[in-house]
């Protein structure tokens, strides 16, 4: 009896351990957010109750459903469901054939690269900036200002240099190296302590979290209030930050075309901008 | 018919699109691609001869031996072939993390393993044991203990005995769990990923580095995974050919 009862226990920690992590780390998996309305309208009537299927960068796992929402008072029909992944995976999806409605980058160049590609319809929209910011687990001392990231034996993880948070640490690592305050060689220095290549901006959030990494470059909306009580932020200065600029568009051979310039014109409605303050976004 | 379908075409698109890949070159003389196999092959080896070195003892006791709990430790060998791998990588840092049960006592001793080879290699073992000991397990099962006991009773060591008689009798079952254990050591991707991270030429396997592939460039991901194919084809070939030239004792 007490056996099985140990071994009950034993799966009931892990189902809470998987439980967990779906919490904290589940990204990159599509999320349906049903519709309550869905249920009472006739499923005849297609056109009626659309289904879009909105890509979006990683960073912007919480403010896009946000906004959803509000997306939905206008079209009470209307059922979302996101995928969330670096813009370059995204990007890398829709250009083999993935049927999506809405495509958001978080940066210029995937969202370039998807309208060169002909996946996209019309000419994408700017509607939001982010800054980025380094991160260190709370409580720890080894970095204490950006000076330090140069310091030997530190762990530095770095979204890859293909996503474009990734791309932007780099950009602006350059930038420190240009500036007489961090000197020329501190980029390199920088990028000795790189440890870990992360295929998104959210598992550099949550190493730098768990505290398994020294520091990470992030953008500001990625410290969410799940992650806020876990990491400090240092603010990187202007002069040697890059502004991330996010684009987007409908994606082509999308089934509802005007639902889908709905939910763009609700991201970039005054209830949007709202949303993007909240969330510690540049909507300026 | 429609199964052996179902498992070739994926195999042969796969190929058919690489070979026909603009990349194709660019991936072979990469740097990217040396630093994979290297990896992958000392990371996965070091795994297996571990497995087999923890393993076997335990899949022996197990197969052989009665006590207290020993249902319990068979469903606990059990659990990673059921945990999602990602699920896996999070239980290692929880355990072996900086911030992790025993990460005070490894840092105590100077050792820090997130973000290291040594990652790498316990994340396959924990990944691709089972496969290993429940195979093991079987096999030491399958054996007629009356021959185990007759060699004793001629004054053969139990030692000898067990290489002379278990093993070989085992032996079908045993490279099958050696097989199944590697491809899955070096299959292995979430639990790296999260206890190990992606860093070229220290965690960077050739799984992670097709996941890598994948966000710049589609055609050199499937270059990657053909040569994976290959590598894992011609591994597991040799390996059945040296077991059944093994198991003919004389």
């Amino acid at each position: 009896m007490p056996k099985y009862l140990l071994r009950f226990l034993f799966l009931l920690f892990m189902l809470a351990v998987s439980v967990a992590c779906n919490g904290t780390l589940g990204n990159g998996t599509p999320t349906a957010v049903p519709s309550a309305i869905d249920t009472h309208i006739p499923r005849e009537i297609p056109t009626q109750s659309p289904a879009l299927t909105i890509l979006a960068a990683s960073s912007l796992t919480e403010v896009i459903p946000d906004i959803g929402a509000s997306f939905r008072q206008k079209y009470p029909t209307a059922t979302l469901n996101y995928s969330f992944a670096s813009s370059s995976v995204l990007r890398t999806q829709l250009e083999q054939g993935a049927k999506a409605d809405v495509f958001a980058s978080a940066d210029e160049i995937q969202m370039n690269a998807a309208v060169k590609a002909g996946v996209i319809d019309g000419t994408p929209t700017l509607f939001v900036k982010n800054k980025l910011v380094v991160i260190v687990p709370k409580n720890s001392t080894k970095v204490a200002t950006l000076k330090d990231l140069s310091k030997p034996g530190l762990k530095l993880v770095l979204a890859t240099s293909e996503v474009p948070v990734g791309n932007y640490a780099r950009q602006s690592l350059t930038k420190m190296s240009q500036d007489p305050t961090y000197g020329t060689s501190f980029s390199d220095a920088a990028l000795k302590n790189l440890v870990s290549n992360e295929a998104n901006v959210r598992t550099v959030v949550s190493k730098v979290a768990i505290g398994e990494a020294d520091a990470g470059f992030c953008y500001l909306s990625d410290v969410t209030v799940a992650t806020a009580s876990q990491v400090t932020i240092i603010p990187i200065p202007d002069r040697v930050n890059v502004i991330a600029t996010y684009y987007i568009g409908v994606v082509k051979g999308s089934k509802y075309p005007d639902f889908a310039k709905g939910f763009i014109e609700t991201i970039t409605s005054e209830a949007g901008k709202q949303a993007f303050k909240k969330y510690n976004f540049n909507t300026d | 018919m429609v199964y052996v379908g179902f498992i070739f075409v994926p195999i042969v698109a796969l190929v058919y699109r690489a070979a026909t890949a603009e990349s194709l070159g660019d991936v072979i003389t990469s740097p990217i691609l040396r630093d994979a196999i290297k990896v992958t092959l000392i990371t996965s080896l070091l795994a297996l001869a571990i497995t087999v070195a923890a393993g076997t003892p335990l899949a022996y006791i197990l197969a052989r031996k009665r006590f207290p709990g020993r249902d319990l430790l068979d469903v606990m060998i059990d659990m990673p072939l059921v945990l999602p791998p990602v699920v896996a990588g999070i239980a290692l840092l929880m355990a072996f993390g900086r911030r992790g049960i025993l990460g005070g006592a490894l840092d105590n001793a100077g050792i820090n393993l997130p973000f290291t080879t040594a990652a790498v290699v316990i994340a396959q073992v924990f990944v691709a044991s089972p496969f290993y000991i429940r195979a093991a397990k079987a096999g030491f099962q399958g054996v007629d203990t009356s021959l185990e006991n007759i060699s004793q009773a001629l004054g053969v060591s139990p030692w000898r005995t067990f290489w002379k008689v278990t093993v070989p009798l085992s032996a079908p079952s045993l490279t099958a769990g050696l097989v199944l254990a590697w491809a899955r050591a070096m299959s292995e991707f979430g639990a790296t990923l999260l206890f190990a991270g992606n860093f070229q030429g220290r965690t960077q396997t050739f799984s992670l580095a097709i996941v890598s592939a994948t966000e710049v460039n589609l055609g050199a991901a499937l270059v990657l995974s053909v040569i994976l194919l290959g590598i894992s084809l011609l591994l597991l070939l040799g390996l059945y050919r040296f077991a059944h030239g093994n198991t003919t004792i004389g």
